[in-house]
Order: C-alpha cells, then sequence, then structure tokens
C-alpha cells in the first residue's frame, strides 16, 4: 500500500503542487515570524549584555507594581534620589557609582522638524566612568556644561549632523540650543533600533528631561575579583526601604525584555493572521483531496476489488496527505527564513538600525513549523479519506461509476448545528467577555458552518449571479454557470476559502467604518476646543509648549492633556491631567455632581458611570497608588457625564506632574477667538521651535485621526492579504482540477466547434461565479460579524454601526477581476489540449 | 471530382519518429461523393478512423491534402478550423457525445449558439420531427437513453445542414434496435434530406445501410463496393 501511495502522489504531482503551496505560504508565515522575531530579540539580548559588561550593579527604585515599563527605561520604577550616589560610591569594595538619568526629549534636525514622528529621542546622562556606559565615544569629547550634548551616529548620519553643529532640543522647559561636541555609538550599531540617542551631562539631562535632585538609576562598578552576592549585599544594606540593588546582567537583561516586549505582542498578532491563513488553506487541501479521491474512485475501487482493506485505502490518502504536508512544510520552513531575512532588511532599510546578526533559526520553529503544516493538511485530508475507505470495490466494475457522497440532510443537520455552536461561541466571546480565544473559535466555526451549508446556497445563488451570463457571453457563459453549479459541494468548498479572508475583510471594514462615523459624534460632544496640537505618532509634546500658545494674541484658553498610570490596589488604570482653570474651558466636563473646580484643589474627578459602579461619593478619598510616588490619598471632587477623550479619571496637570518621573503632553486643546489660516500660522509660529507640533483645527484633527485609522486598517488588509491569495490559489486549483476531470467533454465541445478563445471564456465565467459567490458569502458574513463586534463593545468608543458601502463594492469588483485572473493557467491548458487525445480519453 | 463533399489527395499520416514510426495512411487518394452514404471498413489498425479524423478537420495529415467542398484544411490555423468543423462538419461519435450539462434540445443546437446563430425554426422542427425525440427536448443526457443519446447527436450533426456528417463507429454501444434507428435516420437524412454521410464501422450490417464502402487494409485503400449488402459486405471480409 506504501507503494501505491507514492506512485500516486507522483501521478498526482501538479495537483498536489498547488496544495502544497497553501501549507508552504501558511508555514512560511509561521516561521517567518518565529524567525524575525527570535533574531530582533536575540539581537537585542546580546547587545544589552554586551554594553552592560562593565557594570557590575545597579540601584534603582523597587518597581511597586512590577511591569517592565513597557519599553521606557524605568519608567515603572520611582526616581533615586541623587544623594544616594554618595552613599552608593563610599560602599567598601565600589570603584565607581555614577548617576544614570533616561528621558524624553525631541530633537529638531537642521530644516527645525522633529527627527522622528514615530521613535521617541531618548535623552542620557553622559556617565563619567567609560566602563558603566552603554554608549561609546565614536568622535568628540564628552558633554560637559549646559550647553554641550551628544548624538548617536546612526542620526548624524540621517540628518548630517557633525561635531561643532548647534542644534535644538525641545525638554521639559521647552526648546533649548546646544552645541554637538560628540558622536556616539551603541555597542557595535550605530544606534539602538531606531531610537535616536543624545547624552547631556548630569545637570543638564535633569533640567531638560528628568527631575532636579533625582536620578534613574545609579551604576556602579566593583573592585576587580569581588563576588556578586558579596557586593550586593554591600550596597543593599546600606539603601533605604523602596530601593533594591541588582547585578548589571539582571538589569541588562530586563531592560532587552523592556525592549523586546512589544514584540512578543507583534509576535502574536503575526501569528494570528499565519493561523488565519492556514485556515484557508485547509479548505483547499480538504477540496483538493476530495475531488482527487472522487476522481480516483475507480482506482480504489479496484484496489479493493483485489484485496486493499478500508482501512489500508484510508491509510493510503492519509500518506499522501502527510507527504504533502510535511514536504509543503519543509518548503515553507526555508522560504519563512527568506521572509524574515527580507523583512529584517527591510526594517534596516526603513532606518531601524538593527546590528548584523545571523538569523537566529531556533528548534522551536522547525519543530512548530513541521507539526503545523503537517497536521493541517493530515485533519484536512481525514474527511476525502474516509469518504474514500467506503468506495465499494464494484464501484469499479461500472461505466459511470457515480461518488457515494454523504446526505444532504445529514450535512443540513451538521452544518446548522456547528454554525449554531459557533455563533453561541462568538456571542459569548463578544457579550459576555470571555475573551478573544472565544470570539476566534465562535467565528472558525461559523465560517466553518456556513461552508457546509454553502452547496445548498450555490444554486440558487449561482443561478441567480450567472443569469446576465448568457446573454453576455453567450452559450460560454451558459456553460460556465452550468459547470459552477455541476458540483455544488466542490464550488461552494471553493468559495468559502474565498469566504473566509473577505468575511474578515468586511468585519474589519465595518469595525473602521463605524469607528470613523463614530469619532466626528464623539469628538463633538467630548471636545470644545477649537484647535487641537499633537505630535505625531508615538511622540509626545514638551508641556512647556502650553506657556508659549497662551502668549499668542486671541487665544483665550489652553490646556494640555497627559495621561499617567496609576493603581488602584494592584489594579492598574489610566489618568487624565488637564490644565484646573482652562480643561473644562477646551474640554466637555458635564458635572453630575460636585464641581469642576475641584481640580483647582488638586482633587479627581470621576467618569459618573464609573462612579456609579464602584460606589463612589464626593468627599471620599481615591487612594491612588503611582509608580513615582506612591499611593497619594486624592478627595473625590465630582462626577462627569462619560467623556471619551478624557478616561475615566481627571486630574489636574500639577498634581500628575507631582506625581510622574516626567510629564509630555499627549494633545494641547485650545479655544480660540477665530479660526482660520491666520490663526493657524500664528500657533504654527509660535510653536517653531518646537519641530514636530501638528496644528490643526478641530475639523483638521478630526479628518486626520480618519485617516490614520485608514492606514492601520491598509496594514490589516494587507495581512489578510495572504489567506486570500491562497484561497485563489484554491480557486486556480479547483478549476484546474475539473479542467483536467472534463477533459472529454472539452474535447467534444471542441470538436464541434468550439473556439478556444471560446473555451477559456467558458472557464473564465465559471471562476468568476465560483468568486463572486465567495466574496458574497465573505461580505454578508463579515459584515454581519463586524457589526456584531461592534454592538458588543456597545457604549465605548464606537456609537454609530456603519456599513462599509464602498469597500464591500471594491471587494466585490476585486474578487470578480481576480477571480477571472485565476482562471487564466487552467484556461489556458484547457485550450491546449489536443481535440483529438482529448475526445478519446477514457 | 464534381460534387465531392470530401476529399484526400495522396495523403500520409504518420506517428511518432524513427524506429517506432508508425505509418496510419500511406498515400490515400479518397473521395466522397455529396448527397450519399458511404462507410469506411477494415480490421484494427488499418487506418480507418485516422482517415475519418483527418477529413473532419481534428487531425493533421504528415503530407498530402484533405479537402471540405473545395476548402483545403491543411492550409488553414486553428480557428478558421474549428469554424470548419463547427459550420461545415456534423459529427457523431461513439460514446459520450454529448455536453452533461446541457439539455438535449441545448445539446442539438450547440454549434449553431457557439457560432452565435439562431436556429432555423422550420430546420430545426423538421431534424426533432426526424428524431422522434420531441419529448425529450428538456431532459438532461443522463436522463435519456443511449439511443436517444445517440439520436440527439444525429440531431446535432444535422442542425447546421453541414457539407458533410462523419460518424465514428455511431452504433458501435448500441444495442441492434437502436443500432438500426440510427442507422435508418442517417439514411434518411441522406435520402429525404440531401445530407452526406460518412461512418467508419465494423459492423457489416451498418455497412448495409451504405451506398458504397471503402475497405482500408495497413494505410491503403484496398478495395470498394457499391450497393453493399451485409451479405456482399462480410464475403468481402472473409478474403482479408
Amino acid at each position: 500500500m506504501f507503494k501505491a501511495t507514492i506512485k500516486s502522489l507522483m501521478a498526482h504531482k501538479l495537483r498536489l503542487a498547488l496544495t502544497a503551496l497553501a501549507v508552504v505560504l501558511g508555514v512560511a508565515f509561521v516561521s517567518g515570524t518565529f524567525v524575525l522575531t527570535d533574531t530582533i530579540k536575540h539581537t537585542f539580548n546580546a547587545l544589552f549584555q554586551q554594553t552592560s559588561a562593565g557594570k557590575d550593579a545597579v540601584v534603582r527604585g523597587v518597581a511597586p507594581y512590577g511591569g517592565n515599563g513597557n519599553g521606557d527605561f524605568n519608567a515603572n520604577r520611582p526616581l533615586t534620589p541623587e544623594s544616594l550616589v554618595a552613599t552608593v560610591r563610599s560602599t567598601p569594595g565600589v570603584t565607581a557609582a555614577d548617576a544614570n538619568v533616561v528621558g524624553l526629549v525631541t530633537l529638531l534636525n537642521k530644516s527645525g522638524k522633529s527627527v522622528s514622528s514615530h521613535a521617541p529621542t531618548l535623552a542620557f546622562s553622559w556617565l563619567p566612568d567609560r566602563k558603566l556606559s552603554v554608549l561609546n565615544l565614536r568622535r568628540g569629547v564628552a558633554p560637559s556644561g549646559p550647553d554641550q550634548m551628544t548624538i548617536d551616529n546612526g542620526t548624524a548620519k540621517k540628518q548630517h549632523f557633525n561635531i561643532g553643529d548647534q542644534v535644538t532640543v525641545v525638554g521639559n522647559q521647552g526648546p533649548r540650543q546646544f552645541t554637538v561636541v560628540g558622536i556616539t555609538g551603541f555597542g557595535s550599531t550605530d544606534n539602538l533600533g531606531g531610537a535616536t540617542v543624545v547624552t547631556f551631562d548630569l545637570p543638564t539631562v535633569q533640567q531638560i528631561a528628568g527631575k532636579s535632585g533625582y536620578v534613574s538609576e545609579i551604576d556602579v562598578s566593583a573592585v576587580p575579583g569581588t563576588p556578586s552576592a558579596t557586593l550586593l549585599s554591600a550596597i543593599g544594606d546600606r539603601l533605604p526601604k523602596g530601593f533594591e540593588v541588582v547585578t548589571g546582567a539582571e538589569a541588562a537583561a530586563q531592560q532587552a525584555n523592556a525592549v523586546t516586549q512589544g514584540l512578543n505582542q507583534f509576535n502574536t498578532i503575526l501569528l494570528v493572521f499565519a493561523g488565519i491563513a492556514l485556515f484557508v488553506g485547509a479548505f483547499l487541501i480538504f477540496n483538493t483531496f476530495s475531488i482527487l479521491v472522487g476522481q480516483r474512485t475507480r482506482e480504489l475501487a479496484l484496489l479493493r476489488a483485489i484485496g486493499a482493506s478500508r482501512r489500508q485505502i484510508n491509510m493510503s490518502v492519509l500518506g499522501e496527505a502527510a507527504f504533502t504536508g510535511l514536504f509543503g512544510a519543509a518548503v515553507g520552513l526555508g522560504v519563512g527564513v527568506g521572509l524574515a531575512a527580507g523583512l529584517y532588511s527591510l526594517l534596516s532599510a526603513l532606518g531601524v538600525d538593527l546590528p548584523r546578526s545571523s538569523l537566529q533559526f531556533e528548534a522551536r520553529t522547525a519543530i512548530v513549523g513541521l507539526i503545523v503544516g503537517t497536521l493541517v493538511t493530515l485533519v484536512s485530508a481525514v474527511l476525502p479519506a474516509l469518504r474514500a475507505g467506503r468506495i465499494p470495490p464494484a464501484a469499479g466494475l461500472r461505466e459511470d461509476a457515480v461518488f457515494q457522497e454523504t446526505s444532504l440532510r445529514r450535512r443540513a443537520v451538521t452544518g446548522g448545528a456547528v454554525f449554531l455552536v459557533g455563533a453561541l461561541v462568538l456571542a459569548v466571546g463578544l457579550f459576555a467577555s470571555a475573551g478573544i480565544l472565544a470570539v476566534g473559535i465562535g467565528a472558525a466555526l461559523v465560517f466553518i458552518g456556513v461552508a457546509m451549508l454553502a452547496p445548498f446556497a450555490v444554486k440558487p445563488l449561482v443561478s441567480f449571479l450567472g443569469r446576465p451570463l448568457p446573454a453576455l457571453a453567450g452559450v460560454t457563459g451558459q456553460l460556465g454557470r452550468e459547470n459552477a453549479v455541476r458540483n455544488p459541494r466542490r464550488t461552494a468548498a471553493t468559495a468559502s476559502a474565498l469566504m473566509v479572508g473577505l468575511a474578515l475583510v468586511a468585519a474589519i471594514a465595518t469595525l473602521g467604518q463605524s469607528a470613523t462615523a463614530s469619532f466626528n459624534g464623539l469628538f463633538d460632544q467630548s471636545v470644545k476646543a477649537d484647535y487641537v496640537l499633537s505630535a505625531g505618532g508615538f511622540t509626545t509634546v514638551a508641556p512647556a509648549a502650553e506657556g508659549t500658545l497662551a502668549a499668542v494674541p486671541g487665544i483665550t484658553a489652553v490646556s494640555g492633556l497627559s495621561q499617567a498610570e496609576w493603581h488602584l490596589g494592584r489594579v492598574g488604570k489610566q489618568v487624565t491631567g488637564i490644565d484646573p482653570v482652562a480643561g473644562p474651558q477646551v474640554m466637555t466636563l458635564d458635572m453630575v455632581s460636585g464641581s469642576a473646580a475641584a481640580l483647582g484643589r488638586g482633587e479627581v474627578l470621576i467618569d459618573s458611570t464609573v462612579a456609579k459602579n464602584d460606589h463612589y461619593r464626593v468627599g471620599q478619598v481615591l487612594p491612588m497608588g503611582f509608580v513615582a510616588t506612591g499611593v497619594r490619598p486624592v478627595v473625590i471632587g465630582g462626577t462627569f457625564k462619560t467623556n471619551q477623550f478624557l478616561g475615566n479619571y481627571v486630574i489636574s496637570s500639577q498634581l500628575l506632574a507631582a506625581n510622574v518621573n516626567q510629564v509630555r503632553d499627549q494633545l494641547i486643546a485650545l479655544r480660540s477667538a477665530q479660526v482660520g489660516p491666520q490663526m493657524t500660522a500664528a500657533l504654527q509660529n509660535a510653536l517653531h521651535s518646537y519641530g514636530n507640533v501638528k496644528v490643526q483645527t478641530a475639523a483638521q484633527f478630526k479628518s486626520d485621526q480618519k485617516k490614520q485609522l485608514g492606514t492601520i486598517l491598509a496594514i490589516v488588509y494587507a495581512l489578510l492579504g495572504l489567506s486570500i491569495v491562497i484561497a485563489l490559489i484554491g480557486v486556480v486549483n479547483t478549476l484546474a482540477l475539473s479542467v483536467m476531470e472534463r477533459t472529454r467533454e472539452i474535447g467534444l465541445l471542441r470538436a464541434v466547434g468550439m473556439q478556444r478563445r471560446q473555451l477559456k471564456r467558458t472557464i473564465r465565467s465559471e471562476s468568476l461565479l465560483v468568486s463572486v459567490m465567495g466574496a458574497i458569502l465573505g461580505l454578508v458574513l463579515g459584515t454581519g460579524l463586524g457589526v456584531a463586534v461592534v454592538s458588543a463593545l456597545g457604549t465605548s468608543f464606537i456609537t454609530t454601526i456603519a456599513i462599509p458601502v464602498t469597500t464591500i463594492v471594491v471587494v466585490l469588483i476585486l474578487s470578480a477581476i481576480f477571480g477571472v485572473g485565476a482562471a487564466v493557467w487552467p484556461a489556458r491548458r484547457a485550450a491546449k489540449l489536443d481535440v483529438l487525445e482529448a475526445i478519446y480519453t477514457i | 471530382m464534381e460534387n465531392a463533399a470530401a476529399q484526400a489527395v495522396e495523403a500520409v499520416k504518420i506517428y511518432g519518429r524513427g524506429e517506432t514510426a508508425v505509418t496510419a495512411l500511406d498515400s490515400v487518394d479518397v473521395t466522397f461523393q455529396a448527397g450519399r452514404f458511404s462507410a469506411i471498413m477494415g480490421p484494427s489498425g488499418s487506418g480507418k478512423s485516422t482517415l475519418m479524423h483527418c477529413l473532419a478537420g481534428l487531425d493533421r495529415l504528415t503530407s498530402g491534402k484533405v479537402f471540405i467542398g473545395d476548402l483545403d484544411l491543411g492550409s488553414l490555423d486553428d480557428r478558421r478550423l474549428t469554424a470548419v468543423r463547427r459550420d461545415r462538419v456534423g459529427f457523431i461519435f461513439q460514446t459520450f457525445n454529448l455536453v452533461p450539462t446541457l439539455t438535449a434540445l441545448e445539446n442539438l443546437t450547440l454549434p449553431l449558439t457557439l457560432a452565435g446563430r439562431k436556429p432555423d425554426r422550420a430546420w430545426l422542427d423538421s431534424v426533432v420531427t426526424t428524431l422522434g425525440i420531441g419529448d425529450r427536448l428538456k431532459h438532461k443526457p443522463l436522463e435519456l437513453s443511449g439511443g436517444q443519446q445517440q439520436r440527439v447527436a444525429v440531431g446535432r450533426a444535422l442542425v447546421t445542414r453541414p457539407q458533410i456528417i462523419f460518424g465514428d463507429e455511431p452504433t458501435g454501444n448500441l444495442d441492434s434496435r437502436s443500432s438500426r434507428e440510427v442507422l435508418k435516420l442517417l439514411r434518411n437524412a441522406v435520402d429525404q434530406l440531401g445530407q452526406t454521410v460518412v461512418i467508419v464501422t465494423h459492423d457489416p450490417g451498418a455497412a448495409g445501410f451504405a451506398d458504397r464502402v471503402v475497405f482500408l487494409g495497413d494505410g491503403r485503400i484496398v478495395d470498394e463496393m457499391t450497393d453493399p449488402t451485409a451479405e456482399r459486405v462480410i464475403d468481402r471480409m472473409k478474403l482479408d
């Protein structure tokens, strides 16, 4: 039987090649993701280990709520008093102890713009003891005094900065001029993963990016040969409560971890899309094996007749699947490595300077890739294999052996049940907040259920869709339509693969459209400002800009909006800081109880719904736990109607500033006597030296936000693209198999006078119908799914349900075009068939 | 050469190359007159099917010429050759004559619809009446008996009023009763509708319906017989 399996594999090379291609693409996605993120992680770990080699110990505040600061160095710890430096330095065994400060600033390039609109600029203190520093001086000298700084070599090269240049850095107090005196490297690379790094002497960096009298951490080097434990306990004994000492290696590992933590999310997101691609691939594989088993009915019956057992037939088909899957997965692993290498170079080309590092191909990548690829193929082939086993030996003796299909009724019942269970799980996931996993499983079951029920829809739907075809394309259109309905299961399975990808597109589009439609209303309800100023991407604005803006004639109120994390017990929450006087003028604060004036008294305002649910009353004390300053009792001064831009908790910007390591504004909102190009120009002029602040009227801000949402949607569509490509490969595969199956018929048609181009048109018509059917199923299902998700999100930031009509129409048109495109190769094959050979094929 | 519906001149067909080359037609000259019913006979491998395929534009000669009417098929590209098959030639195969997704009527009119032409109502009616399948026109091929399917195939061959109709063992897969009916239809087509029919057959009974039998052997025409009867054909075949 093993031999028969191999023979069969070789005989169906071409048919299986396309099946394997689905596995190749899915596994490549999985392994590429792993290799890329492993490589980046490895790179950072190596880098931090390398640069921390000289640090024997690090003294820092204890992270009161754990965590690793989400990539910001030590953002999860309170600052350390500078006075501790002397204490540490005088500890026996310590040879050097330097105050290390890290903060965020904005660096302007030579044309007055921020050097980066998406990555932050990190300001470090220059460590006098060079062994302790993560940075090495490539050229120039160390910064010293209030007007000197260094720049990393990556930024210097890109922005053409050189030693002696005057540059503007926007820090806590606003823009300030510095002279570049040195160029630094980060280990062997020019900079740290694309981030710009500037350094100053200690007092300067404390002024512009930290707090006077405080440091982020103290870096320590010890007398050579001092055992780590001895050093740690000697220092530890001298530290006050709330501070800790760890080895340099441990601190480096944690920092590397903080930098790479974002990667894990990135990893998970990519794997989800890889999973979707494999799920779609499963439809293709199932369909191919079903068709192959159907076409081989007589051959398999013959095997049964000469004594092969049902089990042997099952195993033969599964063996074929295992080989296909394993082969596809192995190729996919290779392709994935190439993909990762390509992406790595792409990131480098985009300015994320990653150290040259060999690609990390871990055993886990190979194991997961091979198992996933083989398993998906095997599972998809189980039903066809079982069906193959049920072929009666007599089937081989009949001329018109018809493949025994499972009864339609059973299919309807099973499909309906799967659909309902899926819908239920989905509903529980969405409405009972059972989590994203339940949503995913529910959606997958719904897709499978619909795919099982889809054959029932084929005849009416395709007949309806194909109605104009005979008029448009004559008998070729009619034949295409008839061919699409002649095997409803096949058409349904092919269309279903396309359905999955397009359903997700429609669902995402519905979400996006609803969010966009909701945004205007939400913005108008929440924001009273005439102007909204923001920095691009993940960067923020120095609060000093507020004062500059307030001085512009015609501006009546200015408030920054800054955010901070606080904790109630161990639970993390967000609080927004606004100006106590101007804040309520630029933002809507509809007080339900108490008064907005409470902000000025250092009290907290709470969303009235939250207050009601958590039983808060005005006058009660809320114990707000801050990373920087510990638990602060804050009186509840009032409750306000929900404002999505302010969040659930609002305090004054002064109170917020007093309880964080560094304040940066997310937005600055203004009230202005007039709105127009003149005022916009005046504001831009006032903030000229801030570089990266976008001055936008409320209307401009709204449309800008929508554009950003559009960009995110485009990325999601691109990630779903692979699934759609796989589904289209499925269309190609099914058509190619159908053409092979209909060789005789094609010969006959050609013999009685069908032209090659007519034959091609017939196959294109079929492909068009199958694709459009998949698109319609997907778009209907996806829009429904999107509406369900939107309703489940309820009252938060999406308030309106909007159907993405444009996207739906575009997807339909594209599906038709790609459907016709998918037929090109099968149609060419069909047209090339020799008429005589075709018609005498048995 | 007057009234020649199809003609082969020094027709040579060689399959394969070098040592494995097989000569299927070895300089065959033959003319099939319009308005007559002819049969081609000969043992397996005699080249009778090859001759028909080449005459019908399904296959190309290695050398020599074939004509449908006065049209030299060798000079045509695939598009024109296809149009010749569609418009000037009718076909009846042994099995698998009909497209399973189309109804009997749609199969019958297929060459016309492929050409983008409307059937001539009166002609179509007379064809359908002659075939005696008026009540089965809306059925799909799988719902028809073998004989009925073959009659639809005859109808399809007639519907364009072609210059010539070819049958490749058109009764080879039928029981004797259905066989007689199909052969009678072809005889009627010649006698009453003025059509030209050429069939390949190894059944002397079928050949008995023809006006003329051409015998092939080893790729050459070895004999021919006018106004054959089944008995005379059997006697001739005993000579081989």
